[in-house]
C-alpha cells in the first residue's frame, strides 16, 4: 500500500509503438511528479542525452530505443529518479543505442552517464555531473551549482557557466571553456587542449593543467588575477604586463611567468609538462 | 504508535519530518530510541568519511544490479510498481546502510590506493623498469631504479592487463582504445615522477603525479562502468 509521501510522487507509464520512428525502433515516455531539488540520474551506454529545464514538479522522459536488444529501467525514490539502459543478450553499440530527452525542473541535480553520443546538460542551478569514455560533452547556462566532467577521448565545451565549482578530467579530448566564472575551476588534461575565453572572475582559483597538450587562456585588458605559469619543455607566451611576484621556484624566461594584472582578485595557474602556454590578451 | 509503524515513517523521521506520535513513541519505548540514536550516528559518521562527493549514480547502479542478482530486489517489470525491498518495515529500514556502505567502501579503496603511494620511494622514477611495463610508452629522461618503483610498475601494468582482459569480451577496437589510454596515463605517471624527482619539494610537481593518477583512476572507472546485458 502507498503511503502518503509515495502518493505524491505518483509514476505514470506510457508507452507509445514506434510508428513515426525508424524501422525497429521503440519510443518510451515516463513521467515523474517530483519535489524540490531532485536527483535525476540517467545511466546510458550508447547514445545521446540531453536535459533542459521544463516545468517546475515534474521530470518527463523520452526514450528512442534503437531495438528490442535494450530496456529502460527506471525507479524513483524519496528525491531521486533513476533511468538506466539495460542491455540484454547481442546487443553492440548500434542495437544497444537509447537516445534520452529529458526536461527536469531548474533546480534538479543532473547526472548523466553514456559511453558515446552527445551529453547536453543546460539551464539548472542544480549540480551537473556528465562522464563518458567518448562521450561528445556540452554544457551551458549553468549557476551556482557545481559542474563535474569526465570523459577519455570526447571534446568538451562550456558555456557560460556561474558560480560554482567547476572540475573537468579528460584525456586526449580538448576542453573549450567560454564565460566559466565561479570560485573554483580545475581542468586536468593529458594530451586534449584546453582552451579559455574568459574573465577568470569571482575572485576564483583557476587550475589548467596538462601533460602534453596545449593551454591557451584569453583574458581582457581589465582582468584581476595573479597568475603563475609553467611549462617543463614546452613555450610560454604572455600577452600582458605583470607586475612580478615571487614564487617558490626559477622563473626561466620563456618556460614560466608570474605576476599580477589589475588588484589580482583572482588565483590562475597554468601549468603543463610539455604543452605550450599562451596567456593572450583580449 | 507501536515499534513496526514507528520503523515504517523512520527514513522521514530521520529527515526531520516529526510527528507528535513519533515523539510520544520515542520517548516511552528505548528499543525504537536506542535505534534513532545509533542511525544518527552512523549518518554523522558517513558525512566525515564523505565531505565531498557523495557516491556517484554508477555506484548506486552497480549495488542495484547486485541486489537484484541476489534476489533481493525485483524490476520494474517483474513487480510492476516501485522497486521495494522484500519484508516489511525492517528491510524499508536497513535501506539507510546502504549509502553507508557505499561510502565506507570508497573510503577504503581510497586508504588503500594511498597506503601504496606512500610504500613507493618518492626519489625513484620507473623509467629503468619501461622493460617490465607492457604498456609504457618509452620516457626518455634518465632515471634511478627502486625495487619498490618496480614493484609498482609490475603492479601496475598487471593490473593494465587485467583490465584489458576483462574488456575482451567488448571487440578489440575498444581494448585498443583503452590500451592507448592507458599508455598515455602510464606516460604521463613517468613523466610526473621524473619532474618529482627534480624537484623533489615543488608543490607542482606533486600535484602532476595527482592529475596523472587521478587520470588513471578515472580510465578503469569508465572502462568498468557497462550495464551488464
Amino acid at each position: 500500500m502507498l503511503s502518503r509521501q509515495r502518493a505524491r510522487n505518483l509514476v505514470v507509464v506510457v508507452v507509445l509503438a514506434g510508428v513515426g520512428l525508424a524501422s525497429g525502433e521503440i519510443r518510451k515516455e515516463y513521467h515523474f511528479s517530483v519535489g524540490r531539488k531532485v536527483n535525476v540520474s540517467i545511466i546510458n551506454q550508447y547514445g545521446p542525452i540531453s536535459v533542459k529545464p521544463g516545468v517546475k514538479g515534474q521530470v518527463s522522459v523520452t526514450a528512442i530505443l534503437h531495438s528490442d536488444k535494450v530496456e529502460v529501467d527506471q525507479s524513483q525514490g524519496r528525491k531521486r529518479v533513476d533511468i538506466t539502459s539495460h542491455l540484454l543478450s547481442g546487443a553492440d553499440e548500434e542495437s544497444g543505442a537509447v537516445e534520452y530527452i529529458v526536461t527536469a525542473p531548474p533546480d534538479a541535480s543532473v547526472n548523466l552517464h553514456s559511453r558515446n553520443g552527445t551529453l547536453h546538460a543546460e539551464g539548472f542551478h542544480g549540480d551537473v555531473t556528465l562522464e563518458g569514455a567518448e562521450a561528445i560533452v556540452d554544457v551551458r547556462d549553468v549557476s551556482d551549482a557545481h559542474v563535474h566532467v569526465r570523459t577519455l577521448n570526447g571534446p568538451i565545451t562550456m558555456t557560460n557557466i556561474r558560480e560554482g565549482h567547476v572540475e573537468v578530467t579528460s584525456l586526449s579530448g580538448d576542453v573549450v571553456m567560454s564565460s566559466v566564472n565561479g570560485p573554483f575551476v580545475q581542468v586536468n588534461s593529458n594530451s586534449g587542449k584546453i582552451r579559455y575565453d574568459g574573465e577568470f572572475g569571482g575572485g576564483g582559483e583557476y587550475f589548467l593543467t596538462s601533460h602534453t597538450g596545449d593551454i591557451e587562456a584569453t583574458a581582457p585588458s581589465y582582468a584581476s588575477i595573479e597568475v603563475v605559469a609553467r611549462s617543463e619543455q614546452g613555450k610560454v607566451e604572455n600577452d600582458f604586463q605583470l607586475q612580478p611576484r615571487h614564487t617558490s621556484f626559477p622563473i626561466k624566461t620563456g618556460s614560466a611567468f608570474a605576476g599580477t594584472v589589475g588588484k589580482a582578485a583572482s588565483s590562475v595557474k597554468l601549468f603543463s609538462i610539455s604543452g605550450k602556454i599562451h596567456l593572450k590578451k583580449r | 504508535m507501536n515499534c513496526l509503524e514507528f520503523e515504517e515513517l523512520l527514513p522521514e523521521f530521520l529527515e526531520g519530518v516529526e510527528s507528535h506520535e513519533q515523539q510520544t513513541h520515542l520517548r516511552s519505548c528505548s528499543a525504537c530510541s536506542d535505534l534513532v540514536s545509533e542511525l544518527n550516528t552512523i549518518c554523522r559518521q558517513a558525512r566525515l568519511l564523505q565531505a565531498s562527493d557523495e557516491p556517484s549514480p554508477r555506484v548506486w547502479h552497480a549495488i542495484r544490479r547486485q541486489l537484484r542478482d541476489e534476489g533481493l530486489v525485483r524490476s520494474q517489470a517483474e513487480k510492476g510498481g516501485l522497486t521495494m525491498l522484500p519484508g516489511g518495515a525492517h528491510h524499508r529500514s536497513m535501506r539507510w546502510m546502504l549509502p553507508v556502505a557505499a561510502g565506507l567502501l570508497v573510503t577504503l579503496g581510497v586508504v588503500r590506493y594511498e597506503q601504496r603511494e606512500r610504500s613507493t620511494p618518492p626519489m625513484m622514477t620507473q623509467s629503468s623498469l619501461r622493460g617490465a611495463a607492457p604498456l609504457s610508452t618509452g620516457a626518455s629522461s634518465s632515471s634511478i631504479s627502486g625495487q619498490g618503483l618496480a614493484d609498482e610498475s609490475v603492479a601496475n601494468a598487471n593490473e593494465d592487463e587485467q583490465l584489458l582482459n576483462a574488456l575482451g569480451a567488448e571487440g578489440s577496437s575498444l581494448r585498443a582504445a583503452y590500451r592507448t589510454d592507458l599508455q598515455d596515463v602510464n606516460g604521463y605517471i613517468r613523466d610526473a615522477e621524473e619532474s618529482a624527482r627534480k624537484h623533489p619539494n615543488d608543490e607542482v610537481a606533486q600535484q602532476y603525479l595527482m592529475n596523472a593518477y587521478e587520470q588513471r583512476a578515472t580510465v578503469y572507472e569508465l572502462a568498468l562502468d557497462r550495464s551488464q546485458p
